[in-house]
């Protein structure tokens, strides 16, 4: 269970830190990332909300992927990489709690990547990957799953007639919408994405925003992005990291036009890139 | 003008044109050199394979092809079927041997070795096996399996010699090609809460599929081309045909061997070269259309 906090933790606003547990969908305390012994993320506070879209932007090389990674536990993954310290409360949940099972953690929160890539099959198994691994059929047909997540990211009509063929002949941004579907199709209760649109067209980017406000409603998310426009039509809340070291967390609103920071400032009114 | 133009410009560009035209005429000379050395590459196979239609041709038949070795001394009349059937099975029971223990070793080394340190020790030493003369399999083979394990010269200990020649390549064929699949499909894979396991069966083999193959071919190729290892080890100078485990069989590359150093025949030694040539040739056009089939799943 949470703990009840201070009120006024570190760069968590307030209104944040005193919503009901039961909104809370992610509460990062203290984490600290080390990379070979580098340290990546040092003492970062991060809190998101249900039915939010929660931004982290920050310069390059600021530990903005590290810390998604955590958040689903595919930080492990990488050799030489370890949390140091701290917890992540993934609804009330300690996410490296002791026997908890990170395939499963993976399944709950999906993760949407940079560049998307389509596995060696037909469009119609991309979809089913994770559904045939984790048998959450839960009462549904394979035709009602793949078209229920196919037209959940706008894909159904485009490709309902060729669900047979493999998935590497879509474009880039047909595919990153598949590779969205192929994590729906998990029933994941977040999703996270790392600069989901920095492989895409303008045209591709809209459609993938227009999804994420599209899917808020029903599910909290955490994006990852270089664009800070991106990051002011999208978010909620912003949080901003820099070094590994989280800045400030606001309002996106606040934080575009009243950062308390000034690095913060300095990089969202474009003074240092 | 228009002259004049181009030679201060490219004056301007290289300093002179008199060095200008020197650099244009290395240039041309490295192209020369290039496409003659890749012009080898073209011809020596098919200056051998030529050679072996002209020389080998006229003695293939459907009888040479079935019929077992005739006349006095053997094999200057009849066919060669034996041996044909021999390299065939000999093949068969080294590659059954040698290819799951190769892809289980490669997929080790490659998704599932945590110490860099030991696959790097495992590598290192399969690299040495890859290149241990095959002379040294024959006699490792007639030592331990033949005379040790008291299995006799026999198609087991021969096929079993095979397995040994195939698994190093086969297992550095499967690693490589698993290394070549891009990270970003592990990534996102296991980031779907997949274990390992179903992700390797069903993303990476695919990706890596045509790698495998063509490392199927060099080891076939390779082990079935090869005189040394069954020398001591299965073949034998003459059978009637039929095999068993415990029979030794007659191979092409040894009845090739026998029909030149004893000198029975030149004309059936090339039709048995032949033979030999075309049976790889069609294996390996066989194995490229199953690469081909994989087709988009594989991509």
């Amino acid at each position: 269970m949470i703990v009840p906090m201070a009120m006024t933790r570190y760069h968590v606003p307030e209104e944040v830190c005193d919503s009901p547990a039961s909104e809370r969908i992610f509460d990062i305390r203290d984490l600290s990332v080390t990379f070979n012994g580098r340290p990546v993320l040092q003492k970062v506070n991060v809190m998101a909300l249900n039915r939010q879209v929660l931004a982290i932007v920050g310069p390059s090389g600021s530990g903005k992927s590290t810390l998604l990674r955590t958040m689903n536990r595919t930080l492990e993954l990488t050799r030489d990489a370890r949390i140091i310290s701290g917890d992540i409360h993934f609804k009330g949940e300690q996410l490296y709690g002791n026997g908890t099972d990170p395939r499963i953690v993976r399944k709950r929160i999906c993760m949407v990547h940079q560049k998307p890539v389509a596995f060696p099959m037909s469009i119609e198994e991309n979809v089913l990957f994770g559904v045939r691994f984790h048998k959450n059929w839960n009462g549904r047909t394979k035709d009602e799953i793949v078209q229920s997540c196919l037209e959940r990211v706008g894909l159904w009509n485009e490709v309902k007639d060729r669900l047979s063929e493999a998935a590497s002949r879509l474009s880039v941004g047909q595919l990153q919408r598949l590779c969205i579907a192929r994590a729906l199709a998990n029933d994941p209760e977040a999703i996270l994405m790392d600069e989901p649109c920095s492989a895409l067209d303008p045209v591709s980017t809209g459609r993938i925003e227009e999804l994420i406000l599209a899917m808020r409603p029903h599910l909290p998310i955490i994006i990852v992005t270089h664009n800070l426009a991106q990051a002011r039509r999208i978010s909620d809340q912003s949080l901003f990291l820099s070094d590994g070291k989280s800045l400030e967390q606001d309002t996106t609103e606040r934080i575009f036009t009243h950062a308390v920071n000034e690095r913060v400032r300095d990089f969202i009114t474009g003074k240092v890139g | 003008m228009h002259d004049a133009a181009a030679k201060s410009l490219s004056a301007n560009v290289t300093g002179s044109s008199e060095t200008y035209r020197a650099s244009l005429l290395r240039d041309r000379l490295w192209r020369a050199a290039l496409w003659f050395c890749g012009f080898i590459g073209f011809l020596l196979p098919v200056a051998i394979i030529g050679y072996l239609i002209i020389e080998g041709l006229r003695f293939v038949s459907w009888q040479f092809l079935t019929d077992y070795p005739k006349g006095s001394p053997l094999g200057t009349e009849g066919g060669i079927w034996p041996a044909v059937e021999g390299s065939l099975a000999l093949a068969s029971i080294g590659l059954l041997v040698a290819f799951p223990l190769a892809l289980g070793g490669g997929l080790y080394l490659s998704e599932y070795g945590r110490s860099q340190r030991f696959n790097k020790i495992v590598r290192f030493l399969v690299e040495c096996l890859a290149a241990v003369p095959s002379i040294i399999f024959g006699l490792f083979g007639y030592a331990f399996l033949v005379v040790f394990l008291k299995f006799g010269i026999s198609l087991i200990a021969g096929g079993l010699v095979l397995a040994l020649i195939m698994f190093p390549i086969l297992l550095i064929a499967v690693q490589e090609s698993l290394r070549s699949v891009d990270e970003a499909y592990r990534e996102m894979g296991l980031s779907l809460g997949v274990t390992r396991f179903y992700l390797v069966r069903r993303v990476l083999l695919r990706k890596a599929w045509r790698g495998i193959v063509a490392g199927i071919v060099l080891a076939v190729g390779h082990a079935v081309g090869s005189a040394a290892p069954v020398l001591f080890t299965a073949s034998v100078y003459f059978s009637k045909g039929g095999l068993g485990l415990d029979r030794p069989v007659m191979t092409l590359p040894t009845h090739l061997y026998n029909l030149v150093s004893e000198a029975i025949s030149f004309d059936q030694a090339f039709g048995t070269a032949l033979i030999l040539i075309a049976g790889l040739l069609i294996f390996n056009a066989s194995a490229m259309l199953l690469r081909r089939l994989g087709g988009g799943f594989t991509q």
